[in-house]
């Protein structure tokens, strides 16, 4: 991801005349520096040491143990599927949103994003209670409705390869459509109607005008939906696991379980993720070199909206009811059952469960703790990730090298599988000299650390958009910094910062496995409260808290539009 | 031949207008024809043409292009554009910039390899620009880019070509030299066009006929010499440059307040019974002379007693902002003619022929 | 002069002495329970960790809240690796934690006696446990049941006795088994099958089973008919679920020794609440308490009378001295080898 902008001037690393400048410039952006280089590269430096602390025996071990071979390929494969799946229905979402009647746009731009607002376990918890080769609903009404009677003979099977990527590859068309969207609102509709008017068939027009411009938009977004889906771990644990599919986050995960923590072979098993992920970032970057070939050319871009069809709205709803509603149903109708069972019937419904789920301790302090830790997460990379959007856009001026340096800090979170990170932060922190297993503390950092570089994106981009000029005509009519930042900074960052915090809700609510690995007992987010009742409790009080945690997210997201603008979920593709 | 038949197009949008409506236009284009559709923003112009391209749907009438129906609204007929055979040149170029000029050029041709390659050499020899072949579009100017759009338009050797605004994004200067290039090109190859502009320069010297467009109609349609000498409304007159106007009544009396009259008006501009009209003349049609001089002309209007308040040089002419009671004209002198001050009374004299006149009722004020 | 004191009066004096003493002695015993009890209720607190039957969990805290209501008690119920892993890590960053623990891994208790974190319980209801009933004389075992079969009766005709019952081909794609890391004793239990019948792992292994975290979401499976039927099956949640109208039964396997679990309970040494944590171990042993943990099916109990509990069964139980961590790793690999090619 390149998300550096060069300046047409830059200070060159030498100091300034007097030595109180120089210092006073190097505390522009030396402190930031030092603690996002520290939080970012300490974890993964002293746990993937581990690996090597017995020469190579954990690499032995962990690459000797059955099943790694496999489990390795199937991560790679799921991966790879997730992106092909996600590409095709995110291009095809993103194309129909652009032609939704006018009535209907910004419903129909809204709909794709959906699923970004359900947490991949509860919507992992929604196709299992869906598509459970013998008690899953849709299951049990297509075997009625086409007379099979016997039960083994089930259409569709959730606990299987294409479960998983099926079931994550819904939250990875959102991150496509996001992309894919905007790339194609920038290029607007004139592209697409000089090619009508030049004799191209709608279909030749798609292929050979819209997707080359849109290379640089899904060379980008698969980049990224490649990475998470390495890393991904919600629909594997709940979906793979019970068919004996192993990814390696699984394995990782599950040599939790055992004491004294292996570390190392832990680290070892995620060495791999963590080299497809910079290899990875490393090609995107070289992908998106030339940008010359995607300069929109021609005078000022006008949008024109592209010709309406009927159909568009159709497919985009057709879509939300599929990922959406229907697990949501699923979800409520399991929790409102006193066991989940296939014989589906209205009668024995019953408020019992969410009784006994909402009034445990356990669940109220987790709610707490997620509500506390999203929020100070967000209190702390807000501005974090303006500080740093400043030295990106060189509104703060560094040498090239220490903006080469803020590139690499920024990029690794996005890299490196988010469980990986979890186990780096729990060995690096967990134990003493900081001892922070337990507190809240440890949930905070290790979630900012994984957030900033998404809250620094969206604040470049507002920079960039809004470019210079209101800083420098705040600084000719002679306001200070501080008189600058109140009354021309705050305004315009608003909506940006809205934007970047819902973001960084939603990512929260729909992380997982970082969540788990540094929990304690009486220090849990919900997240892990719902996969404490998956091992042990209930499938009701699954779907209950499965429930709690799509309304959690709706509602933060509510609340943090509301504060920032209502433009925070429409802008939030921002290139 | 009738190129284009455009008959009783409406267009309706409803709800959010982001293009102006259209109200039952008929239009017959001939081949070899430019048709310039001239007017404002929100004329309606740019919504016929996108109608005509098929980028727009009409909500009523029908629209020929040749001897086929591309779209009929009663009949509910609709060949999608692709399917038309037309050419479009857009203001923004909308040259595909991941492809090279020849690329560009060669996407509306069919057939075999080396046919095409011919063609796209012949485009890019007619507007000089054969060098310009392998590069890619963000790399030229604008002057550049418009050229190549517009062989590219031509290529397939449409049976109609569409121009929305194609030089508006261009400096003057670029603007002056590609009209001559679209005459010249024109008369070389012999187009059917129909040409978007809010230019009347641009209308003027391209348009074999121009059609000034208002509010969704049509308000006059005439070779480029009638339109400019005859304007048959006051909003063309206004359009084509009359921008001096006064109201009079009866027989020449101003109604501006003042009580003055003007002198020599022809019963044909004059106001019949007790209503009134507006006199409209170009600026460069307003000659001054001193105050309190000849008196009533056969050939020429005179309007007394106007104050200069304003005296500005432009280069080719002279222009003097003058004043009276409620009426402002302006006037433009040559370089050679004598120039008046600031503060001085002179009266005005304006050629019969150079002077429409139109109905005019007063706005009422709720 | 020593002879004017008799022995008699001397043994007299010692008498009255000794049952001053004595009588003192109980009647401070049971001021201290007293004074146990109060401090408790001041704490107003009690974090339980165990891998306990949450069905079980459930009637036990209700019915200690109702004696208790001052003494909240906050359940945090994993399975046992997590339980073992969560209290050593706890202990090794000084982390405040739990206070009484249960699981029936008998090697969690005896790691945590080495590091002297074990506190004996002193309350009244204690004194009835002995023995095997008191391993170590610090933990009593407050439930134990054999682990038996489950099957949904709506799906299965014959009930499986047997565990050849489960290679039969109805059974294929329909049955459950339990992940291997969920505890050094399910380690234990996969490692004896293997030795008590030769082969059966391999061939279940092709009966394509589904598989769970832990016990109690593979009985809910059942119930659901997701799959027809497991062997690795607690009655505690069977019953649970019976109770809500769902199709399903427990048969305890027809063998000459039955794999089982038993449950001590311990107070943990490092506890924030360590007098709550005796007011509630003394709970969980009396009778009342009893009767919650077992009662109804749902268990035996080490004592007598206890309205429902499950008849004395013999069980084996995991036993960490005969099973080393290597032996550990080696069924895991095994296992996986087997289950996770």
């Amino acid at each position: 991801m390149t998300i550096t902008v060069a300046p047409a001037e830059r200070l060159g690393s030498g100091a300034g005349p007097r030595l109180w400048q120089g210092l006073a410039s190097v505390m522009t952006w030396l402190p930031l520096i030092l603690v996002l280089g520290f939080a970012v590269l300490w974890p993964l430096f002293a746990f993937e040491l581990q690996s090597f602390v017995d020469g190579f025996k954990s690499y032995e071990d962990a690459f000797g143990s059955p099943g790694f071979v496999r489990s390795a390929l199937v991560t790679f494969a799921l991966a790879i599927a997730d992106v092909i799946f996600a590409v095709i229905l995110g291009t095809a979402l993103a194309w129909c949103a652009l032609r939704t009647p006018a009535r209907w746009r910004s419903f129909g731009s809204m709909i794709p994003l959906m699923p970004l607002l359900v947490p991949g376990v509860a919507a992992a918890s929604g196709w299992v209670f869906l598509l459970s080769p013998r008690a899953g609903y849709i299951n049990t009404i297509l075997r009625s409705l086409f007379g099979i009677t016997d039960i083994t003979q089930a259409p569709f099977n959730i606990y299987s390869f294409w479960g998983m990527v099926f079931v994550s590859g819904l939250i990875f068309t959102s991150f496509i459509f996001m992309f894919v969207h905007n790339g194609l609102r920038n290029t607007g509709g004139e592209y697409e109607e000089a090619a009508a008017v030049s004799g191209a068939s709608p279909l030749r027009s798609f292929f050979t005008i819209t997707l080359p411009q849109l290379r640089p938009a899904l060379a980008y977004g698969s980049g990224i939906v490649f990475m998470l889906a390495l890393g991904q771990f919600s629909a594997p644990v709940l979906l793979g696991v019970p068919a004996r599919i192993d990814v390696l986050t699984t394995r990782m995960f599950s040599m939790l379980e055992s004491y004294p923590v292996a570390y190392g072979e832990v680290a070892a098993i995620g060495m791999p993720l963590l080299l497809a992920g910079v290899v990875v970032a490393g090609i995107q970057r070289w992908v998106i070199g030339d940008l010359r070939r995607y300069v929109t050319v021609g005078g000022r871009a006008q949008y024109s909206p592209r010709k309406p069809s009927r159909w568009a709205l159709t497919w985009i709803s057709l879509f939300g009811f599929i990922a959406v509603a229907l697990p949501l149903v699923a979800i409520l109708y399991t929790s409102l059952s006193p066991f989940w069972t296939q014989n589906m019937s209205f009668g024995n419904l019953t408020t019992r469960n969410f009784v006994t789920v909402l009034s445990g301790q356990n669940l109220l302090s987790a709610v707490r703790t997620s509500l506390v830790a999203s929020a100070t997460t967000i209190l702390i990379v807000l501005p974090a990730g303006y500080w740093a959007a400043l030295i990106v856009t060189g509104r703060i001026q560094t040498s090239w090298w220490i903006l080469r340096l803020l590139d690499i800090l920024l990029l690794l979170p996005f890299a490196i599988p988010a469980t990986l990170y979890g186990f780096a932060l729990l060995f690096a922190y967990a134990h003493p000299p900081f001892a922070l297993y337990g507190t809240y503390t440890i949930i905070i950092v290790a979630y900012a650390t994984i957030m900033i570089p998404y809250s620094t994106r969206v604040l470049v981009s507002a920079l960039i958009a809004f470019g210079p000029e209101p800083w420098e005509a705040s600084a000719i009519c002679g306001a200070g910094p501080a008189r600058t930042f109140v009354r021309v900074s705050l305004p315009l960052m608003r909506r940006s910062a809205s934007v970047a915090g819902v973001m960084v809700f939603i990512l929260l609510f729909q992380e997982f496995a970082v969540s788990l690995l540094v929990r304690s007992a009486t220090t849990q987010v919900v997240g892990g409260v719902l996969y404490d009742q998956y091992v042990a409790g209930s499938y009701p009080a699954v779907a209950v808290v499965a429930l709690l945690l799509v309304a959690m997210t709706a509602v933060g997201v509510i609340i943090i539009t509301a504060v920032g603008g209502s433009e925070a979920i429409k802008g939030s593709g921002g290139r | 031949m009738t190129a284009l038949r455009i008959d009783r197009i409406s267009k309706d949008f409803g709800r959010p207008q982001t293009l102006a409506a259209l109200h039952e236009i008929n239009l017959a284009v001939d081949a070899g024809e430019m048709v310039v559709l001239l007017g404002p923003s929100g004329s309606g112009k740019t919504t016929l043409l996108r109608c005509v391209a098929g980028l727009t749907e009409p909500t009523g009438g029908s629209i020929q292009i040749g001897d086929r129906t591309v779209v009929d609204c009663e009949r509910g007929i609709r060949i999608p554009t692709h399917k038309r055979g037309l050419g479009m040149v857009f203001q923004n170029f909308a040259l595909w910039p991941h492809m090279t000029v020849r690329a560009n050029v060669a996407y509306p041709l069919a057939g075999r390899a080396e046919i095409r390659d011919k063609r796209v050499d012949e485009m890019l020899e007619l507007v000089h620009c054969s060098h310009l072949g392998d590069r890619l579009p963000s790399t030229l100017s604008g002057g550049q880019q418009q050229r190549i759009a517009l062989v590219r338009a031509l290529a397939s050797a449409p049976a109609l070509l569409l121009f929305d605004e194609p030089l508006s994004n261009l400096d003057a200067l670029l603007r002056i030299e590609l009209r001559a290039q679209l005459r010249q090109i024109h008369r070389v190859t012999g187009f059917t066009g129909l040409y978007v502009t809010h230019d009347q320069v641009e209308a003027l010297s391209l348009g074999s006929r121009v059609a000034v467009m208002n509010h969704g109609q049509i308000e006059q349609i005439g070779p480029p010499e009638q339109i400019y000498n005859a304007p048959a409304t006051d909003f063309v007159a206004e359009f084509m440059g009359m921008g001096n106007r006064l109201i009079v009544t009866g027989d020449g009396a101003l109604s501006d307040g003042s009580g003055r009259r003007i002198m020599g008006l022809p019963a044909r501009h004059g106001a019949t019974g007790s209503g009134q009209k507006a006199i409209r003349f170009r600026p460069e049609s307003l000659a001054l002379e001193a105050n309190g001089a000849s008196a009533a002309s056969q050939s020429h209007l005179v309007i007394p007693d106007l104050d200069v308040v304003d005296r500005a040089f432009i280069g080719e002419y002279v222009e003097y902002s003058l004043q009276s009671a409620s009426s402002s004209l302006k006037a433009r002198m040559g370089r050679g003619a004598q120039l008046i001050d600031v503060g001085g009374r002179v009266n005005g004299l304006v050629p019969h022929l150079e002077a429409a006149s139109f109905d005019y009722a007063p706005r009422q004020s709720n | 002069m020593l002879t004017t004191l008799s022995t008699k009066r001397i043994a007299k004096g010692f008498a009255v002495a000794a049952v001053l003493l004595t009588g003192t002695t109980a009647h401070a015993q049971q001021k201290s329970w007293d004074d146990v009890v109060k401090a408790a209720k001041q704490e107003g607190n009690v974090v339980l960790y165990s891998s306990l039957v949450p069905a079980a969990l459930e009637r036990l805290i209700d019915s200690f809240q109702k004696k208790y209501p001052e003494i909240k008690v906050q359940n945090v119920r994993t399975n046992d690796a997590v339980l073992v892993a969560r209290v050593q890590q706890e202990q090794s960053t000084k982390a405040a934690g739990g206070d009484v623990a249960s699981s029936n891994g008998y090697d969690f208790y005896e790691d945590q006696i080495k590091v002297n974190n074990l506190v004996k319980p002193i309350g009244p209801s204690i004194e009835k446990y002995k023995g095997d009933g008191m391993p170590w004389g610090l933990a009593p075992v407050i439930t134990a049941y054999p682990m038996g079969f489950g099957y949904n009766t709506d799906l299965v005709k014959d009930a499986p006795t047997k565990f050849e019952d489960f290679l039969k081909p109805e059974y294929k794609n329909a049955v459950g088994i339990i992940d291997v890391t969920a505890a050094s004793s399910v380690a234990f239990y996969y490692d004896s099958l293997r030795k008590q019948i030769p082969g059966w792992l391999e061939k279940f292994a092709t009966q394509n089973p589904i598989l769970h975290a832990s016990s109690i979401p593979t009985t809910q499976a059942i119930a659901s008919g997701e799959i027809k039927g497991s062997p690795f099956v607690p009655p505690g949640v069977v019953k649970a679920l019976q109770d809500q109208g769902a199709k399903l039964k427990f048969v305890i396997p027809d063998m000459p020794e039955v794999y089982g679990v038993r449950y001590p309970m311990a107070i943990l040494a490092n506890a924030k609440n360590p007098n709550a944590a005796q007011v509630f171990v003394d709970f969980v042993a009396s009778p009342d308490g009893q009767y919650a943990m077992n009662g109804d099916g749902m268990g035996m109990s080490e004592l007598d009378g206890i309205k429902g509990a499950l008849a004395k069964t013999k069980i084996f139980i995991y036993n960490n001295k005969e099973f080393s961590p290597e032996q550990i790793k080696a069924t895991v690999t095994y296992w996986n080898g087997i289950f996770k090619k």
